[in-house]
């Protein structure tokens, strides 16, 4: 993260509170969400200068790819990316889909395929405007999410280049 | 330099926004919704500018209704279990439908959902009488794979829906649409015989959505001047 000199062990602390204040606040589904994305490894493509190393370490042909695990920096970075992704993307993308479709963001709704009664509580019918953020809103949310902003990775800073 | 507990701060401050609560709380499933309606949107907007008309239609009311319903979860493109919107298009002398989130019938009589679909509009019709399901015949012009992806892509997604493309009859188009990419999807999607791969698509990138709506409006436009 830029603007920080924190340690590993701090930005593993950081990773976890954060998982914490998602369960305390109901956010299971996020929650799980971001533990996939920070457990995944990162996949990197080996430089020439590795190609040319591994070639002289080894006589049969092996991947290019180099798999390892994310630095705790870089677990933390996943998370907010994840975060990024649900509240500055996904508001952005419901907004332009009811000026492409030229409808009211309160006339569109999303509704399962049988009968309300049998469905799932997640299930009910969900109104596009529920995923729409007016604008100060969508500054808050900037506001908030700027404190983590990264130099690279997930975490980097969104803008809107519409 | 920001410190721990500063940055636990920011934490709490972010979570604590109501905005945040309030989109924090939605489901992936209406997450993966909205992004393939927003895809159903930018075919749309091929139409139109291929020169076509389309038109919103509820499967009850018919044009322009009210309150738009999109589908929360594949379902049946007979379904009148309510007012389910698909956009009735014509381009040229032909006409044609897009639907999201419709389960077809495949080749191999396995069913498959179809994120975002063109068919031709009398199939969809026989469809609307028969109440039995469409098919990935020669009548599914665009089978479109849609992920709202909110961490870095894997391939498993693209792996599946290879497999649903190698279950229909060769169709105009073939595409795997994301908002994010990763090298290992890019490489994956990068043979011919592979979907073809829009894995920037997204609503921050108008230059990735003018290249997605020029394509599709490509494959209209050919398939319009065919037979």
């Amino acid at each position: 993260m830029a603007n920080s000199d924190i340690s590993g062990e701090e930005w593993l602390e950081l990773y976890r509170y954060l998982l914490s204040e998602l369960e305390k606040g109901g956010f299971d589904e996020v929650r799980a969400e971001i533990e996939a994305a920070a457990s995944a490894p990162v996949v990197e493509e080996s430089t020439p200068e590795d190609e040319a190393r591994i070639s002289k370490l080894v006589r049969g042909e092996v991947g290019k790819a180099i798999i390892r695990r994310r630095s705790p920096e870089e677990v933390f970075a996943a998370a907010i990316g994840v975060l990024r992704s649900r509240l500055v993307e996904l508001p952005i993308l419901a907004s332009v889909l009811s000026k492409h479709l030229g409808i009211a963001q309160e006339r569109i709704e999303f509704r399962v395929d049988y009968e309300q009664r049998y469905a799932l509580v997640e299930s009910e019918p969900v109104r596009l405007s529920q995923l729409i953020v007016n604008n100060e809103e969508s500054d808050s949310l900037s506001a908030a999410l700027s404190a983590f902003r990264t130099t690279n990775g997930p975490g980097k800073r969104i803008t809107w280049r519409r | 330099m920001a410190t721990l507990n500063q940055l636990k701060q920011a934490v709490d401050n972010l979570l604590g926004l109501s905005a945040s609560k309030r989109l924090l709380r939605l489901n992936s499933n209406t997450c993966e919704r909205a992004y393939e309606a927003y895809v159903l949107s930018l075919c749309a907007e091929a139409v139109l500018s291929a020169g076509g008309a389309a038109t919103l239609t509820g499967i009850n009311t018919g044009p322009n209704p009210t309150t738009v319903v999109l589908r929360g979860a594949p379902g049946d493109m007979a379904s009148r279990a309510q007012d389910f919107c698909f956009i009735d298009c014509v381009l040229g002398g032909k006409r044609f439908e897009i639907h999201t989130d419709v389960v077809y019938e495949g080749q191999s009589g396995a069913n498959h959902e179809i994120d975002v679909s063109i068919c031709e509009a009398a199939h969809a019709q026989d469809v609307r009488q028969s109440g039995r399901a469409p098919r990935t015949n020669k009548y599914l012009i665009a089978a479109i794979e849609c992920k709202f992806y909110e961490s870095t892509p894997g391939v498993s997604l693209a792996r599946t829906f290879v497999g649903l493309v190698k279950d229909c009859s060769t169709n105009r188009l073939s595409a795997f649409v994301s908002n994010k990419s990763s090298g290992g999807l890019d490489s994956y999607l990068s043979p011919t015989w592979a979907p073809k791969p829009f894995t920037d698509l997204t609503a921050l990138d108008p230059q990735a959505e003018r290249r997605f709506v020029a394509n599709v409006e490509q494959v209209l436009r050919q398939w319009e001047r065919s037979r």
